[in-house]
């Protein structure tokens, strides 16, 4: 199968919701590997252990915003100090069911967000982050 | 005090009928116009005191057994005011000087009764005098406590300085407010800054020398400790007067104790603090609610969107479809809901709106509902000037009217079109949707907007929609109507104010 990124990080306190997402990303070959995480205290613990095993760090994150303890922002806060070269591979996409427009307008000011996806994930939304993932890639060069 | 005929009444104190018929026929000589009555001894005289209330009183001087030094002093008791004049042809000079001292008005020698109409005049003007200057008095007295109480019920005390002498002069009222003794009236200029509060001081001695700069007139807050020690609030105003060559003479103003008003706006402000608390909480209530109940719908959702990605028999793809269509209704009711409660409660915004954007998302976010509609999507904008407007509330309106054509478009039919024309400028926006759907009957139209109605049952709907819609134009002070012909399609306007100017 031609996968279209290799690693893809899920981060939702929602296992139901992380089980959904992953079989979405399956059923169109999305990414190769799918980590499924369920905080963003396991999701930093993650890439910190890959950082430190010079492992590659996910080239994709799929955040919930709305979580018990450190929520979605928490996790930007956090991820921002990662090192340049190692937080430029990742794209983040903000998942969200919040009717809340305060949160969306929150994530849209956020530079480390790439998109903002509304719940649930679907063929359609998938295909179009692809595409314009593509887009972005080809004028990233 | 004359009587209606204008005649001065004279009370007669003389037992002598020769001497009372001299005295009459003096007085009508002179055309006097005059009525008249005799008292001839202290009974008659007190009574007549008492019921005739002379104006005048022409009494001799010695009777038998009542004489008048006797009739001057009962006089004295009941009518002070009431000119007496002695009539007598054996009063001595020093016995009359003696009597003029102790209050009797006049005395005339009863042979040189000549002597007697000018005395008489003399007297009754000096009454009418003495009675103009007291009405004058008491007029002042009364306008002055009438003063006096105004200001004690307005709290507001007014005071005036002479620059010259730098002696000022406070109301009672205003030394009340500063917690001086009401007498303490006379103030050197300048006192006024020994009450000022330490942490106001700064600020009104900049008001006293900007004022004293420009010679205007200057009003101020501030806080001010009385000299029993309690804090006050005051607000105070005053004014130069000045001389020809505008010179400065004196400075007045008033001083109102706003104590009370400043209390009640603390508690007021500690109130509108607290309500703010509590809405917001409410509003963190109602998005985690939704959010809680939105959670699981749309993991439902994604799950029956894996299922339909199998290969289902067709008898299992109807049901999971049926599934599908009450999951998205129960989403659409809890949005609406959520849209209901963000519309009564959220301050109205002013904020730069991309109609374009808000039309194409809302088309996005209703295709879900049927997506086997083919349509032909006609959106025009003309947007001569940005729009300002509340964008969560332009939202929920434009969401509203597009799933509803959506929703009752004629699937089957191809020449199915929705129309979406705006035309924005410095006024106003005006947003027209029109399909050629199902159309309204025309007896349903009036009701169209009311709470939980539903025209029709085609389709799902909550009966909310346009309910919401309709609660949101108005609350941004717009107006929405619809035209519609059942069979044939539905036209809404929508008229939105430009809220441009507001900035200025």
């Amino acid at each position: 199968m031609n996968y279209f990124i290799d690693t893809v990080l899920l981060i939702d306190d929602n296992d139901i919701e992380n089980i959904i997402n992953k079989k979405f990303i399956e059923a169109v070959g999305f990414a190769r590997n799918i980590i499924t995480v369920q905080s963003a205290e396991d999701a930093l613990e993650y890439l910190f252990n890959q950082i430190k095993k010079n492992k590659e760090i996910p080239e994709l994150i799929f955040l919930d915003i709305r979580m018990p303890m450190d929520d979605g922002f928490d996790f930007l806060a956090s991820f921002e100090m990662l090192n340049e070269t190692i937080k430029c591979k990742t794209k983040i996409v903000m998942l969200t069911s919040s009717l809340d427009d305060r949160d969306i307008a929150k994530a849209k000011g956020n530079k480390l967000v790439r998109f903002i996806l509304e719940k649930p994930l679907s063929f359609e939304t998938l295909d179009d982050l692809r595409k314009t993932l593509n887009v972005n890639e080809t004028l990233d060069v | 005090m004359l009587s209606s005929e204008n005649k001065t009444k004279v009370l007669i104190v003389e037992h002598d009928q020769n001497d009372i018929d001299l005295l009459l026929h003096e007085l009508k000589k002179a055309n006097f116009n005059f009525e008249w009555q005799i008292a001839a001894n202290e009974k008659t005289f007190i009574k007549a005191l008492k019921s005739f209330e002379p104006q005048l009183i022409l009494s001799d001087y010695s009777m038998p057994g009542f004489g008048g030094v006797a009739a001057f002093e009962i006089k004295q008791k009941t009518a002070m005011l009431v000119p007496f004049i002695l009539v007598s042809g054996t009063i001595g000079e020093e016995k009359a000087v003696e009597l003029i001292k102790r209050g009797v008005t006049d005395y005339a020698l009863k042979d040189k009764l000549f002597s007697l109409i000018p005395k008489i005049k003399r007297a009754l003007h000096e009454v009418r005098e003495l009675e103009i200057k007291n009405k004058t008095k008491n007029e002042l007295l009364l306008s002055e406590s009438t003063l006096r109480k105004a200001q004690e019920i307005a709290h507001i005390g007014s005071w005036r300085s002479d620059l010259a002498s730098g002696i000022g002069v406070w109301s009672e009222e205003k030394c009340k407010i500063f917690g001086l003794p009401p007498d303490a009236n006379l103030q050197l200029t300048g006192t006024f800054l020994s009450f000022v509060h330490p942490e106001d001081m700064e600020f009104v001695k900049e008001e006293i020398r900007k004022s004293e700069a420009i010679l205007g007139d200057t009003s101020f807050y501030c806080r001010i400790i009385t000299r029993e020690g309690t804090i006050k609030y005051i607000y105070t105003e005053s004014r130069y007067e000045l001389n020809k060559d505008g010179q400065p003479l004196t400075i007045y103003g008033i001083v109102q104790d706003i104590t009370e008003r400043k209390n009640e706006e603390k508690k007021l402000i500690v109130r509108n603090e607290e309500l703010k608390k509590i809405n917001s909480e409410l509003d963190r209530f109602v998005y985690s609610v939704s959010h809680e109940l939105r959670s699981p719908l749309t993991a439902m959702m994604g799950l029956l969107s894996l299922i339909r990605h199998q290969h289902l028999e067709e008898e299992n793809k109807e049901l999971v479809n049926l599934i599908n269509k009450s999951i998205f209704k129960m989403d659409e009711t809890l949005k609406e809901m959520l849209d209901h409660s963000r519309n009564a409660r959220l301050m109205v915004k002013r904020e730069k709106i991309e109609p374009g954007n808000i039309i194409e998302h809302a088309f996005e976010s209703n295709i879900y509902f049927d997506s086997d509609f083919i349509f032909d999507k006609r959106i025009k904008i003309n947007m001569e000037t940005p729009f300002y407007s509340d964008s969560i509330r332009i939202k929920i309106i434009v969401d509203n009217l597009i799933s509803n054509s959506l929703k009752y478009g004629k699937k089957d039919d191809a020449e199915s079109f929705i129309k979406v024309n705006v035309v924005i400028d410095e006024e106003k926006m005006i947003l027209e949707i029109e399909d050629n759907g199902i159309g309204i009957k025309a007896e349903r139209l009036n009701d169209l907007f009311g709470m939980f109605y539903r025209a029709t049952i085609v389709a799902s709907g909550t009966g909310l929609g346009l309910y919401i819609a309709k609660e949101c134009v108005e609350k941004l002070g717009g107006t929405i109507r619809v035209e519609s012909e059942f069979g044939k399609g539905t036209k809404f306007t929508v008229e939105i104010p430009n809220n441009k100017l507001i900035e200025n």
